[in-house]
């Protein structure tokens, strides 16, 4: 076949151009350190990507609710601790006023501590957390408890509920009515299973020197105290709950950067192999193509 | 008898078709890099010999030559190879052009990366997350603002979609302007080549200048050329003649609103570009068009986080659920007892609208949730063009419902909404992986997937456009490949080898002064026979 000198340069302009694409693609790996730069690069690799991405921020999300969820919870644990305290310290004093040796006076000093106990009490049911009352079920922003009237009040029912993971939710509040007890009717405040009520009716008592009805609150508050203690342990098996959904939503945090990592991300010593093999490739069709487009037979003829 | 003369004649002769193959070896040298030249060669033959047969021819020795002529100048070309070049040509011009649309279509698309749609779109569902959580203002101002993100970003992908059409279009133009003006020079060129080859001469320039206007034409749009008895072309695309001989030109002419040419054009860059428009822009348009749209309006069914309890007043339900253990309640069904709706149960809304509309407003007292998005120009149907923020929600972020959920205050007897209460911020945040229907009674029907989440959605289109694009790479990496190819056969037989010219220049000198020689032998032959041969 009839080689010319238009052929020789045009094949190694072709030969120079292809070598110079290999090595522009390599640059631009290294320079990104990813391999997937845009979709034709791998169609599928980059859905993969693009799925790995969304995932990774709705975890994200999800450990962030999660994360809010762990210390409303372990917040609830303290306040629910602190009621415990103060039946605890209420039965405490029901049990040294129901002595039959206590005089008047002294069963009204308690009284004053009773009294005390019932303005914490109210405090605690009014309590806020992130400006939020924790007690009023849904109705975040309205206290449910009036200091007066504690026993007659009644809190929303309502559940606050966070999603933690694809198609979980979990209630992350408490109910007032369930640790304080129900509302009472008017009438009833001798007999309510209210912690007010009991509260409201030993301080009377302790005040008017009833023994009998000073004796009959220790049964009452023990009835509470076991509520509020089952609430109280809810919440802790609610918060561990909440921690294995954490550790799980970290290990698939990292499985998913993992995946990421190996779809997008490039081999640096398998590209930097590849490109210095390119590299030496396109040094030799560079040298070659130079000893070989220049001499012609004009060269040599005198 | 031959004449005193002839040893002269024949030498002259010698010199001048020597000198002529000398002229024609500089011209090749000259035209060495002309591009579309084909060499041109002086064909030699030897002139009519002595003596013819005739009453009076002697009884010398017979046939005498009588020397050299160039008969003709011949240009080396193969036609063959320039029809398998055009062949190949058209469809070299035509992917070249769809891939340069690809590649501006996904610099447009931008994914993979942290500024593409779905980055925004991401974004947007998660502030719903956020709001879920946090019930306050900045979280509903966070949402607001993303929300004009989301829609300034469906804006500006269309405007760059409309951009890359209107170049398009610019650019068919061009190209119609171009193949225009080539045929009337190929015409010219018909014209030209008739008048004098019709005189018994080869016009080679003019061919080989002819021959370049027509594969310049092959790669604009797919035209094929043969030669008529009389050396002129006629150039047809497919069945459409459009050169046919010496008479004017078919004028082609391109309507951009129709996005078609008079003549049709189904190949070559003007293929190409018209293609672009209608399988390429416009698709990837009428997709954001109806993810959009479905995102807005399309059938969307979300899972309830929490128990929900109607108002008292509802009595049939409005829309489709299905409880959690199973059962398939249709639009207009009694209420489950007791007004409440089961958690885990799964409602069908018509979109984000309705989804949101379920919801609550923060004010005090609180109203029923209005849409999210309205049209700027009124219609029911959304696109990546008129989608805006309701204006309510612009004016007021209040109207950002979160909660679903109500009560009566006793002492004002208003309506209030239950600020504790997320739900209805969980569950648009929950959309992006809830199933749609993109394709369900929507307009337009460019939707690449019937039903999946907004993230399918996006994955396949962009996954589309990917595969597009590297077919298309592979394509134009083959093209070239063949048209190389080819092209090397054809410099093969037609390109000047400066080797060859310069070896044939030393032929045609040594000739050139073999001859000289021989002139200078014959003038002292004469010599002796005029000047020596005297009479006294």
């Amino acid at each position: 076949m009839r080689v010319t000198q238009g052929m020789m340069n045009s094949q190694l302009m072709a030969n120079l151009n292809a070598n110079n694409t290999r090595l522009n693609k390599y640059q631009d790996i290294l320079a990104t350190g990813k391999k997937l730069n845009k979709p034709s690069d791998d169609p599928v690799a980059v859905g993969y990507a693009m799925r790995y991405d969304a995932m990774l921020s709705r975890n994200d999300q999800f450990q962030r609710n999660v994360d809010d969820a762990v210390s409303h919870l372990d917040f609830m644990d303290t306040t629910l601790g602190q009621v415990n305290d103060i039946l605890k310290r209420a039965r405490e004093l029901t049990v040294r006023g129901s002595d039959g040796t206590m005089s008047a006076e002294a069963r009204a000093a308690i009284a004053g501590e009773v009294d005390q106990l019932y303005n914490q009490l109210v405090q605690t049911g009014n309590t806020q957390f992130n400006d939020r009352y924790v007690f009023n079920g849904q109705i975040t922003d309205v206290a449910p408890y009036d200091p007066a009237n504690a026993m007659y009040n009644e809190t929303d029912t309502g559940t606050i509920v966070y999603m933690m993971s694809e198609g979980t939710s979990v209630p992350i509040n408490v109910i007032g009515n369930a640790v304080f007890g129900q509302r009472v009717t008017p009438g009833n405040e001798a007999t309510a299973d209210n912690a007010f009520a009991i509260l409201k009716t030993l301080r009377a008592d302790l005040a008017a020197n009833n023994q009998a009805g000073i004796s009959s609150a220790l049964s009452k508050l023990d009835v509470r105290i076991s509520s509020v203690q089952q609430s109280w342990s809810d919440v802790g098996a609610r918060a561990n709950r909440v921690e294995l959904l954490d550790n799980r939503l970290k290990d698939f945090n990292l499985n998913l950067n993992t995946l990421m990592s190996k779809t997008v991300d490039a081999d640096i010593a398998e590209t930097i192999t590849e490109m210095k093999m390119a590299e030496s490739v396109q040094r030799s069709s560079l040298s070659t193509g130079a000893r070989i487009i220049q001499p012609t037979l004009t060269d040599f003829l005198k | 008898m031959r004449s005193t003369w002839h040893g002269l004649e024949t030498a002259k002769r010698a010199l001048f078709a020597n000198q002529a193959a000398l002229n024609t070896t500089g011209h090749n040298v000259a035209n060495a890099s002309t591009p579309g030249y084909s060499r041109q060669r002086a064909n030699f033959e030897t002139t009519a010999s002595l003596e013819y047969p005739g009453l009076s021819k002697s009884t010398e020795a017979g046939q005498l030559g009588t020397g050299v002529v160039v008969k003709s100048i011949e240009r080396i070309r193969e036609s063959f190879l320039d029809l398998q070049y055009r062949n190949e040509n058209k469809t070299s011009g035509e992917w070249e052009i769809r891939q340069d649309t690809l590649d501006k279509l996904q610099a447009i698309m931008n994914e993979p990366s942290d500024t593409g749609l779905s980055k925004v779109i991401d974004n947007f569902f998660l502030s719903w997350q956020t709001l879920g959580r946090n019930k306050d203002m900045p979280a509903r101002n966070t949402v607001k603002q993303a929300m004009l993100d989301l829609t300034e970003s469906f804006q500006r992908m269309d405007a760059k979609l409309v951009e890359l059409d209107t170049d398009i279009a610019e650019s068919v133009g061009d190209k119609v302007t171009e193949f225009n003006s080539l045929t009337s020079q190929v015409v010219d060129l018909n014209k030209q080549i008739n008048q004098l080859e019709v005189l018994g001469d080869n016009a080679n320039d003019l061919r080989d200048r002819r021959d370049f206007l027509v594969d310049k034409l092959s790669k604009i749009a797919g035209i094929s050329a043969r030669e008529l008895p009389n050396g002129t072309y006629t150039v047809s695309m497919g069945d459409t003649v459009i050169i046919n001989g010496t008479a004017a030109a078919q004028q082609l002419t391109y309507n951009l609103a129709t996005n078609t040419t008079n003549l049709p054009v189904t190949s070559g860059e003007i293929g190409g570009l018209i293609k672009s428009r209608t399988e390429y822009v416009q698709v990837y348009r009428d997709q954001l068009d109806s993810l959009v749209n479905g995102m807005v309006n399309g059938k969307i069914q979300s899972t309830l986080p929490n128990n929900y309890q109607f108002d008292s007043s509802v009595t049939t339900l409005p829309f489709d659920v299905i409880l959690p253990n199973g059962t398939v309640l249709a639009t207009g069904a009694p209420v489950p007892a007791g007004g409440i709706l089961p958690k885990g149960t799964q409602i069908t809304f018509k979109g984000l609208n309705e989804l949101h509309s379920f919801g609550f407003t923060a004010h005090k007292p609180t109203n029923q949730a209005g849409p999210l998005f309205e049209t700027v120009d009124g219609s029911t149907a959304f696109n990546a063009r008129n989608i805006r923020v309701a204006k309510a929600i612009l004016d007021d972020v209040q109207n950002i419902a979160s909660s679903n959920s109500t009560y009566v205050d006793p002492g004002t007897g208003d309506t209030y909404v239950k600020e504790g209460n997320g739900d209805t911020a969980f569950m648009i945040g929950e959309a992006i992986s809830a199933k749609i229907d993109f394709k369900d009674g929507l307009p337009p029907n460019g939707a690449i997937l019937a039903k999946g989440s907004i993230s399918d959605y996006l994955r396949a289109s962009v996954g589309q456009l990917g595969l597009q694009a590297q077919t298309a790479e592979r394509q134009v990496e083959n093209q070239d490949a063949l048209l190389r190819q080819i092209d090397n056969r054809r410099m093969s037989v037609s390109s000047v080898s400066m080797d060859e010219e310069m070896s044939n220049m030393i032929r045609f000198q040594q000739s050139y002064a073999a001859a000289a020689r021989v002139v200078s032998t014959i003038d002292t032959l004469l010599d002796t026979v005029i000047n020596r041969m005297a009479a006294h």
